[in-house]
This record gives C-alpha cells, structure tokens and sequence, in this order.
C-alpha cells in the first residue's frame, strides 16, 4: 500500500514537470504584461528619484 | 551593472538586485529577467485555481505582476522559498478576488485536451518513456474523479510544483498539515481510480 502511494507520487511529480515544461512552452510573458511591468519600474524609479533629489536639496 | 556569474541567480537575488538597480535602464534589465523567471508558473497557478475563468486569467496575471514588481522594494525575505511565497501568495489572493466576483457562474478549467496538449508539448524536447503515457492517462482520469478539495491540494503540489511547506504559508496550514492532507488525497485518488 505505501509502495503503491510512493509509486503514485513519483509517477504524478513525472507528469507534473511535463506539464510545467509544457505550459511554459506555451506561456511566454506577453507584450502586455511586460509593457505593465516597465510602467510599474518607470514610477517606482522617478519616485525614488524625486525622493533623493528632495533629501539632496534639503540637507545642501 | 549586476552580475551573477557562478550560478543562476534565484529569485531572491534577483528581487534583491531589482532592489539594487540604480537607473531605469538596469532596473528594467531585472525586472525582465524577473518576468521571465515568474511568468510561466504563475500563470499556470492561477489557471488551475478552482473556478477561475480561463478569460480573465491574463487580466489576473497582470495584476498580480503589478502587484509583485510594486512590493519588491519593501519585499523583507531572502531566501529562495520566501521569494516563491511572496509571489504565489499574491497570485493566490488576485485569484481568489477574481474567482469571488465569478462565483455565480464557476467555470471547470484545465479540461483533459488541455493538459494532454500540455505534456505532448513537453514531449517534443524529452520524448516518453515505455509505458509513461498509459501512466499519464490512468493518473489523469483519477485526478479527473477527485473532488475538491483534494484535487487542488494535488494539483498545486503536483502540477504546479509547489512545496508543502509553500502550500501551508499561502493557505495559512502547518507544513505538516499540507503535507498529511497530500498524502490523504492522493490515497483517496487511488482508491477512486480502482473503481474506473
């Protein structure tokens, strides 16, 4: 019984990565999620860029 | 410029030198290598929750890049499997909320076609064994009679590849708990299957 339990969980963690590599073969980042993420960087940085520029000016 | 030279970075680095980049330029240079890295298993996280429509999966995935690229800089982890739980943790929830205003009409995802197209494309790179594919189609129809929540607990740890100790941080269960629940489902599978 416990054989047959280990037996299981090898054959599934098996398929488990063909479906994985499967699905990133199918699954590439799209235009849109990269043009979403590049926004996201664009405001994270010219934020922290206008925070640094404040601290400069206020402390010479 | 951030190089890692003797090993892939992990996901922890590469938060940590997305945290490090000064400059747009180098910043978004990580931030793809992030995407990259993240992309593929969130999207089949989040295709496989229960009740997702398949239709707003990519409207999911956006938001939750969104939301994983905005907390990177206060992001307090560092090692590997802290960095993988940030990140499914947050997919969990952007699914859940996208499965809640969904939950009149819950669609069944992942049918047979789909994972079966799946593994044949898995299969172009690294061919199957002898008797691997009546495996696949006997732990498929299993799979298929298992009930929730079993059958998510199964396919998180199994297709998905996440750890229990990963499952029970998202679903707020001891390692240990996930690990006995696993165990129990994939009897319970079994003991179904028999009677196919």
């Amino acid at each position: 019984m416990a054989e047959d339990q280990s037996s299981d969980d090898a054959k599934l963690k098996l398929l488990g990565q063909r479906v994985r590599e499967g699905w990133a073969k199918l699954h590439a980042p799209t235009a849109e999620h990269l043009q979403a993420v590049r926004v996201i960087v664009r405001e994270q940085t010219e934020r922290e860029q206008a925070v640094a520029k404040k601290s400069l000016q206020k402390n010479g | 410029m951030i190089l890692h030279v003797s090993h892939s970075p992990t996901l922890a680095d590469l938060f940590a030198d997305y945290r490090r980049a000064q400059g747009m330029e180098d910043r978004n240079a990580v931030a793809e290598r992030i995407v990259a890295t993240i992309f593929s298993p969130l999207s089949l996280f989040i295709s496989l929750r229960r009740g997702i429509d398949p239709n707003k999966v990519p409207d999911v995935l956006m938001v939750t890049l969104t939301a994983i690229f905005g907390a990177i800089p206060v992001f307090q982890g560092t090692t590997h499997s802290e960095a993988w739980s940030y990140c499914y943790r947050i997919a969990f929830n952007k699914a859940m909320n996208a499965i809640r205003k969904d939950i009149a009409n819950p669609v069944i995802t992942v049918p047979d076609d789909i994972l079966w197209a799946l593994v044949e494309a898995s299969a172009a790179d690294r061919p199957f064994a002898l008797g691997e594919r009546e495996d696949i189609d006997v732990l498929m129809k299993r799979l298929k009679v298992v009930k929730p929540p079993c059958v998510d607990y199964l396919l998180m740890h199994y297709f998905v590849g996440l750890s229990y100790e990963q499952m029970g941080d998202m679903l707020d269960m001891t390692t240990e708990n996930v690990g006995a629940t696993v165990r129990r489902c994939l009897k319970l599978a079994r003991g179904l299957g028999e009677n196919l």
